[in-house]
């Protein structure tokens, strides 16, 4: 960018009109704006054979690029792909064990097996557009069925969800996005928040149980020495340091200095003590999967990605989880529209 | 006899849509550290490079909005960031005196990396959920790594595209 520019023109007035224009434009998307979306659903159903061509012309070029920016990791991946292979064939008999005991367990828990979800197969004919904008393009639009909400998967696991739909195409947001949400399960824990963190970045779990520097305030009902019943309200307050693998239920043990003097008839401390449910414990490769409760957008049951750190920073009583995706966001090239209503959208 | 392209409107569409192709399938398929380029970006800032900042911003608002019609981040936002870089760009480009190479790389490395701020900033005004730390950065160096080296080229083809503006003789 050596050169010169010959026009000097430096309008304010342009300026201005251009920020109210784009302050427009930003305004009628903000409100829903029929136009907007209009317009963007017919650019989007032209631009897809486009797309769809210089696609699948540009697609080697990704081999090329991952060759000269990734070798080392591709080298890397290779030989602990051999070595799975080599653990994989060895549990082969395993496995098929496993899986009838897997059919029982799953029906123990009221788990279907396979879902009757009817779906539809995708290609992906574009990619991330932009370093703001998690979202990949499929050839499936409104007129296959297509609608907003619905999740994609692969036969990994979760992928993302539709997140806007033209009649013959649509754009789904991938899980890594974070504006990216899904309720999901963690081992016992059923009711946490998973959030994306942007592309490369592991996804984090809220943990909805998660421990935290807690006042409780307990009833127990306690029995003297000499048989007389005597109720006490103890106000307990406890540290729960770590829910991480290894540790047992919690005690909180009352009578302290901060609990009220309570005795017996005779005069000796009443000791009560409380048991309290254990936060959930997550460990490292956990299998994280989908809640599918109520107000969730995605069935049950759906693999999103395995723990990979449990860490409970200093000085907070809170854990933070993060999970590797379970599907390569990164090649993806054929995915599955599940054409699923979650229970509160249906008729 | 005038060709159709002698049309400066028709040759910046047509720019725009040859870069918004390669942006849409070239551009995903080449990251690094999940990071990409940001072609609409670079043209945005070639045109203020070539055409000064106030026929540069409004071809960065153009470049901008075509961008923004097949992105799913809040409609006019790519517009916004880009005309006001371009012009930000443009107008600095006319205060330094003498470009060197290594001035003009630097400093289009500086309004890729500032144009990055203020998309991830004005993004989360606009109720767009906030970019990691981290990841701000990585973009914002893969980015300006990425303009840095496709700038010639840009700048060639943006001479094309504003080539009535840059003959006629300075005022």
């Amino acid at each position: 960018m050596g050169s010169r520019p010959r026009i000097a023109g430096r309008s304010r007035r342009t300026l201005i009109l251009l920020v109210l224009a784009s302050i427009t434009a930003l305004t009628l998307d903000a409100r829903g704006s029929s136009v907007v979306d209009g317009l963007r659903s017919t650019i989007a159903d032209l631009m897809r054979p486009v797309t769809d061509a210089f696609g699948s012309l540009f697609s080697p070029v990704e081999d090329v690029w991952n060759g000269v920016f990734r070798y080392n990791d591709l080298e890397s991946e290779n030989a602990k792909l051999r070595e799975q292979l080599d653990t994989y064939k060895g549990r082969e008999a395993v496995i098929a064990g496993s899986e009838a005991e897997m059919q029982r367990l799953y029906a123990l828990v009221n788990l279907p097996f396979a879902a009757d979800i009817p779906s539809s197969v995708a290609n992906v004919i574009g990619g991330r557009p932009s370093n703001f904008d998690q979202t990949i393009q499929l050839d499936r639009g409104s007129a296959d069925g297509v609608k907003v909400g619905y999740p994609v998967v692969t036969g990994g696991g979760l992928v993302g969800r539709v997140e806007r739909v033209s009649r013959h195409s649509c754009f789904v947001r991938l899980l890594d996005d974070p504006a990216f949400t899904a309720g999901v399960t963690i081992g016992a824990d059923n009711s946490s928040l998973l959030v994306g963190q942007g592309t490369g970045q592991p996804l984090l779990v809220e943990l909805a149980n998660k421990p935290r520097l807690a006042a409780a305030t307990d009833s127990t009902s306690t029995t003297g020495p000499d048989g007389a019943g005597a109720t006490t309200t103890t106000a307990v307050s406890t540290s729960i340091a770590s829910s991480v693998a290894g540790q047992g239920a919690t005690t909180i043990a009352g009578g302290g200095s901060a609990a009220p003097d309570v005795t017996n008839p005779d005069g000796t401390p009443v000791s009560t003590t409380t048991t309290v449910p254990e936060p959930p414990v997550i460990t490292r490769g956990m299998v994280v999967l989908t809640s599918g409760l109520d107000v969730s957008l995605y069935p049950k049951g759906i693999p999103v990605g395995t723990v990979t750190t449990v860490v409970s920073p200093p000085g907070s009583g809170n854990l933070a989880v993060t999970v590797e995706p379970a599907v390569d966001l990164g090649r993806l090239s054929v995915v599955k529209i599940l054409l699923y209503d979650p229970p509160d959208a249906r008729p | 006899m005038r060709s159709i392209l002698d049309s400066v409107a028709l040759r910046t569409a047509l720019v725009a849509i040859v870069v918004l192709i390669l942006q849409l399938t070239l551009v995903p398929n080449m990251q690094i550290a999940g990071a990409s380029a940001d072609l609409m970006l670079l043209f945005a800032l070639a045109a203020a490079t070539t055409a000064g900042p106030d026929v540069g911003a409004k071809i960065a608002f153009v470049y901008g909005l075509v961008f923004d019609l097949m992105l799913q981040t809040p409609f006019g936002l790519s517009a916004l960031v880009y005309a006001l870089a371009a012009y930000m760009f443009g107008g600095a480009l006319l205060s330094i005196s003498r470009t060197s190479w290594r001035v003009t790389a630097l400093s289009v490395a500086l309004a890729t990396a500032a144009a990055v701020g203020l998309y991830a900033l004005l993004a989360r005004v606009f109720g767009e959920p906030w970019m990691t730390p981290g990841r701000m950065v990585r973009v914002m160096l893969v980015e300006a790594a990425f303009n840095v080296f496709l700038a010639p080229i840009a700048v060639k083809v943006s001479e094309w595209t504003t080539a009535d503006l840059t003959h006629r003789p300075a005022r």
